[in-house]
């Protein structure tokens, strides 16, 4: 109404001039296009040819201090001014060098330029001088690495196999055979075999995570110990011990622990907003289940890479293959940030450090912000990885309400998984409906009053619009009769790739070259480290045949499939020396390269560069088989050495790398656990359904998940299965030295602390195990009940002296009117203090 | 009429809204003062108000102009004006350094329902009043980031989102349907991103669409059969 009354010329021409401002932005739009299209046709390509020469970036040259490669250096000029100035030919020295006049300088030096080119300058110069090469794209940034030499490191060159030493009398098998030679050149003797009784429980820990009941010890020591001496050992027996030790479900449950150490498992993101994943168990049981199936190494690696790009038989290999690549999903997320992109950067960041220091033992994410300090990895090969996962989506869940950065969930409903939770009776669906239903009429309630002017607390507005995300979530998770749908955490393709620019220092705001996808160039054919290029190569296409890997093309995907046939290859000189390597640290204690982590420059050389390269042939010729390369470990004599102390081998090897005995070293946190419930004969050796996490709830940890719920979580199952919730860790694990899965863990820690002695003293969980252990030793009869306990805990019977112990201990506390199921409860938690009792010997 | 409106929904509850806390009705002119006065206090406000659209204005078109983007094809791109929409992305860029405010509709009368394009909003369009906006072919660099943006709830700021794959070959620009609210970045006198307010989030967020479906778990990509 107040437009109408302008009735003065003076009111309406400033109403026009307003709206000619407003609308001259995307005018001048129009203009610079023009601008732009003459610059493109008539002036870049006469820069180009005669003027980048001397004054460029690309030349490295900068005559008189000036560049003309980009609209910045002409507005800058050189030691002389300004080369343009739009509009003003009398100020742009570009223009008056063109002209050739005697009295200034005359350019370009070999010629002066047609008129008709000149007249182009000119009429440039006037229209404004557009110049669409916009400064904030950085000059390519170059590495002064030289790869060639890079490539001399011991370990990016391919193993060969190296002759086999000479047996000599010591040595059993091939593995002795390199051990042998090594600790011979170093002056070093090996200590003596391992007894029956130490070798069946060291196997049974390495293998399964238990200790062996006194009947299975009992039975095995009959077999394997030869002419009733107890170091003479029926190598035969052992070997059937090992192949049933690796035929239990049990031994996948141990490795694949393992293997969720080096695959930073967890059922939560971590970061400034710790929610929890409720479906991240499935990936967890498909480690599990591959171990047990032992599956080749190189499909492993391909199947958590690529999962869901590799051809498939039926629905449920598809599942399942969807469920490995729950590897790229399961990492640390910061899911509080705002900012998307610099979110999407950290995500793809943290799954180029997964992705290579567990397969390739490399570091290369710390090339995001420059060159790798150590190594020779340029910035540009983190570029080059990250625009393969950039042209990923990651799908790991979480509530929108509580997370910024929450994502959908992989259906794989009525492919064949098993779902998480039971069915639901249709009461109990009609009650998520009428709860869904609720919150939502709560949320639009809340929303009338805004609208009407009333205020509502941020903070309940935030708790309502959770209660209606979870409560559809709840919802959503079943069908409409009330069947559970199936859920996992996983990766997919984007429909596009995302082009990927190198950044300046990491910085998002500094993008310099566009960095075609790729792979390390120090572990790649030279000049074949981009996909285009590498997947031109006559070996890489027969090997992707052999593989059967199908006919999916990096141009039509992310890149992925080729990154994991490029790392699980037989060429790439890191993939099995690093595999054979863990196997080698889980099996003796610590690796042939001690940093298990790290193969780099930084890292600790091989203590058996052979003995490494051997076990590395072996077990790509051996079709990559863990279990293969375990038995023929467990089978040799370096591996049944005992863990005697010899002084003379120690003040020369203190740290046993040439491995003159075997290390005697203290279990992890689970095996601890484990090792409780079973001597107590509460383990549940059942596998349960789903995950334990499920009780705490969905959501933000201190928001509407509640540590003291999650702590309390407990169950008699193996403690693979407990929630492992980063930095809620279940207590005894967390004393233990579990890792919080904060990043690759190849090894754990091994600490020595009160609190650990303390817990094992006082806490009511280890009394509940030690009242349930003496339960179980009190059905020996009086006299046995000693040798009882001391047969489960410690597998084998008491000494004399400790028989005599025993008996002082039992009487001594007779005097505190303890009952005498208590004196044996005391004394069953007695023993399970021992370090004997959780140390692997 | 008034320039400067609090950037929300159109409905009557919204007017409402404003009214509540809108500044009182101008004072009419016949109120016993001199007419050279009222004239003079009339003036000297619309002045104010156009040195603010001026200087507004200036500093969009150094960095950022809101328009809405009407199709696409190709890297080209025709927009009409948005509604000069004041708000910094997380990156900290303003409107000529402005605090973030809710956008405010130019040229706008009380009388219209959201004539233009309004700022707020999820990308609902609200193109009531005016039915032929004027528009302009634009080309868009390759090296333009495209993204995809939102608005806060409450605060109405401008947040701008993840890179969209595929940029403007995207479906969501191949096969819009609905005109897109959007934010061009320039620098140096050239694109460098647009900030797309898009209906419907990424498949991969989950959320509740603009449509009222709340989406938590996707069907997987079917990879190839093995040979036989």
């Amino acid at each position: 109404m107040w437009l109408l009354r302008l009735n003065s010329r003076l009111d309406r021409s400033l109403l026009c001039f307003a709206v000619v401002l407003l609308l001259a932005p995307v005018v001048q739009a129009q203009v610079r296009d023009e601008g732009t299209r003459f610059f493109e046709s008539n002036i870049r390509p006469v820069l180009i040819k005669h003027c980048y020469e001397c004054h460029s970036a690309e030349s490295g040259k900068a005559r008189g201090g000036l560049k003309v490669d980009s609209a910045e250096a002409l507005h800058r000029g050189g030691d002389t001014g300004p080369a343009v100035v739009p509009r003003n030919l009398q100020k742009s020295l570009l223009h008056e060098v063109l002209l050739y006049g005697e009295d200034s300088y005359q350019m370009p030096p070999k010629g002066k330029l047609p008129d008709r080119v000149i007249a182009d300058f000119r009429k440039w110069i006037q229209m404004g001088a557009p110049d669409p090469r916009a400064t904030e794209i950085n000059p390519d940034v170059k590495t002064e690495i030289d790869i060639e030499k890079g490539r001399e490191f011991w370990a990016y060159q391919p193993p060969e196999m190296p002759e086999l030493p000479p047996k000599g009398d010591w040595s059993r098998t091939d593995i002795d055979r390199f051990v042998a030679e090594q600790r011979t050149q170093n002056g070093l003797k090996p200590v003596g075999d391992a007894d029956a009784q130490a070798l069946i429980r060291r196997l049974y820990f390495v293998l399964i995570g238990l200790p062996p009941s006194p009947e299975d010890m009992q039975r095995w020591m009959s077999r394997i110990t030869l002419s009733g001496r107890s170091t003479s050992l029926d190598q035969t027996a052992v070997a059937d011990l090992i192949d049933h030790l690796l035929e239990q479900p049990q031994y996948g449950e141990r490795w694949g622990r393992h293997w969720m150490d080096v695959a930073r498992f967890a059922e939560s993101t971590g970061g400034d907003q710790n929610n929890t994943f409720l479906h991240a168990w499935r990936y967890r049981d498909w480690i599990i289940d591959a171990f047990n199936a032992d599956m080749p190494y190189d499909q492993f690696v391909r199947t958590q890479l690529a999962g869901d790009l590799l051809p498939i038989a039926d629905e449920r290999e598809w599942a399942d293959n969807i469920i490995g690549t729950g590897f790229l999903a399961v990492g640390v997320k910061l899911v509080g940030e705002e900012d998307q992109q610099k979110y999407f950067a950290d995500l793809v960041d943290e799954q180029i450090d997964a992705t290579t220091r567990a397969f390739l033992g490399m570091s290369v994410a710390c090339a995001r912000c420059h060159d790798h300090k150590f190594d020779p990895i340029p910035q540009a090969d983190y570029y080059a990885l990250a625009g393969v996962f950039r042209a990923t989506e990651t799908h790991y869940g979480l509530l929108k309400a509580q997370a910024r950065q929450a994502t959908t969930l992989i259906d794989l409903t009525g492919m064949g998984p098993e779902a998480g939770t039971p069915n639901l009776s249709r009461d109990e669906y009609a009650k998520l409906i009428q709860a869904r239903d609720d919150a939502r009429t709560t949320v639009e309630d809340a929303m009338k009053k805004i609208r009407s002017g009333e205020n509502v607390f941020r903070g309940t507005l935030r708790r309502i619009r959770s209660d209606r995300d979870e409560t559809e979530a709840a919802l959503q998770a079943f069908l409409g009769n009330g069947q559970p749908r199936v859920f996992a955490m996983g990766a997919q393709d984007r429909d596009f790739a995302l082009p990927t620019r190198l950044l300046v220092r990491g910085e998002l705001d500094n993008p310099a070259q566009e960095v075609p996808r790729g792979l390390v160039k120090v572990l790649s054919p030279e000049g074949k480290h981009t996909l285009a290029k590498w997947t031109t190569d006559p070996a890489v296409r027969r090997e992707k045949i052999a593989a059967d890997l199908g006919d999916l093309s990096y141009k039509s995907t992310s890149g992925r499939l080729e990154l994991a046939q490029w790392i699980s290859s037989r060429n790439n000189p890191l993939t099995a020396r690093v595999m054979v390597n863990r196997i080698w640290h889980w099996m003796f204690g610590h690796g042939i390269v001690r940093t298990v982590d790290d193969f780099g420059s930084a890292g600790d050389p091989p203590s058996h560069a052979k003995l490494l390269d051997y076990l590395a042939i072996q077990f790509m010729n051996e079709g990559w088989s863990v279990k293969k390369l375990i038995r023929e470990i467990a089978l040799s004599r370096t591996w049944q050495l005992a863990s005697t102390h010899n002084d003379a081998a120690y003040s020369s090897d203190p740290g046993n790398i040439y491995l003159w005995r075997m290390n005697r070293r203290r279990l992890e946190a689970e095996a601890v656990r484990d090792a409780m419930l079973a001597v107590s004969g509460k383990l549940d050796l059942k596998r349960p359904r789903g995950t334990l996490l499920r009780e705490a709830g969905e959501g933000n940890v201190g928001q509407n998940v509640f540590e003291p719920v999650i702590r309390g979580l407990d169950w008699d199952h193996r403690s693979v299965y407990l929630p492992r919730v980063r930095a809620v860790l279940p207590e005894i694990l967390d004393l233990f030295d579990a890792p919080d899965a904060g990043l690759v863990a190849g090894s754990r820690d091994s600490t020595s602390s009160p609190l650990q002695s303390l817990y094992l003293m006082n806490n009511p969980w280890m009394q509940k195990q030690a009242v349930a252990m003496s339960e179980r030793v009190s059905e020996a009869p009086g006299s046995e009940r000693i040798r009882r306990a001391h047969q489960l805990v410690l597998s084998r019977d008491p000494t004399k002296t400790e028989s005599e112990a025993a008996i002082a201990f039992m009487t001594r506390i007779s005097d505190a009117r303890m009952s005498t199921d208590d004196k044996l409860a005391a004394y069953c938690q007695a023993l399970m203090c021992t370090a004997e009792f959780r140390s692997i010997d | 009429m008034r320039f400067c409106e609090p950037e929300r929904s159109k409905g009557r509850n919204q007017q409402k809204i404003w009214n509540s806390r809108g500044q009182s009705s101008p004072k009419r002119t016949n109120t016993g003062q001199s007419h050279s006065e009222s004239r003079l206090a009339l003036m000297i406000r619309r002045y104010s108000i156009l040195v603010v659209v001026l200087a507004f204005t200036t500093a969009v078109q150094a960095d950022e102009t809101f328009v809405i983007l009407h199709s696409v094809s190709g890297n080209r791109i025709q927009v009409s004006p948005g509604s000069a929409g004041q708000g910094m992305g997380p990156r900290g860029r303003g409107a000529g350094g402005m605090e973030a405010q809710p956008t405010q509709g130019i040229g706008r009368g009380r009388g219209r329902s959201g004539g233009g394009a309004a700022g707020g909003g999820r990308g609902r369009g609200r193109f009531g009043g005016q039915t032929q906006p004027k528009t302009t072919t634009v080309n868009v660099p390759s090296t333009a980031k495209i993204t995809t943006a939102m608005r806060e709830r409450r605060t109405f700021e401008f947040r701008v989102m993840g890179e969209i794959a595929g940029g403007l070959r995207n479906p969501i620009f191949t096969r819009m349907k609905e005109p897109m609210q959007a934010r061009i970045v320039t620098r140096n006198n050239t694109i460098t991103e647009i900030n797309v307010i898009t209906g419907d989030t990424d498949i991969n967020q989950t959320s509740t669409s603009s449509s009222g479906e709340s989406i938590i778990a996707v069907k997987p990509k079917r990879p190839p059969m093995k040979r036989k």
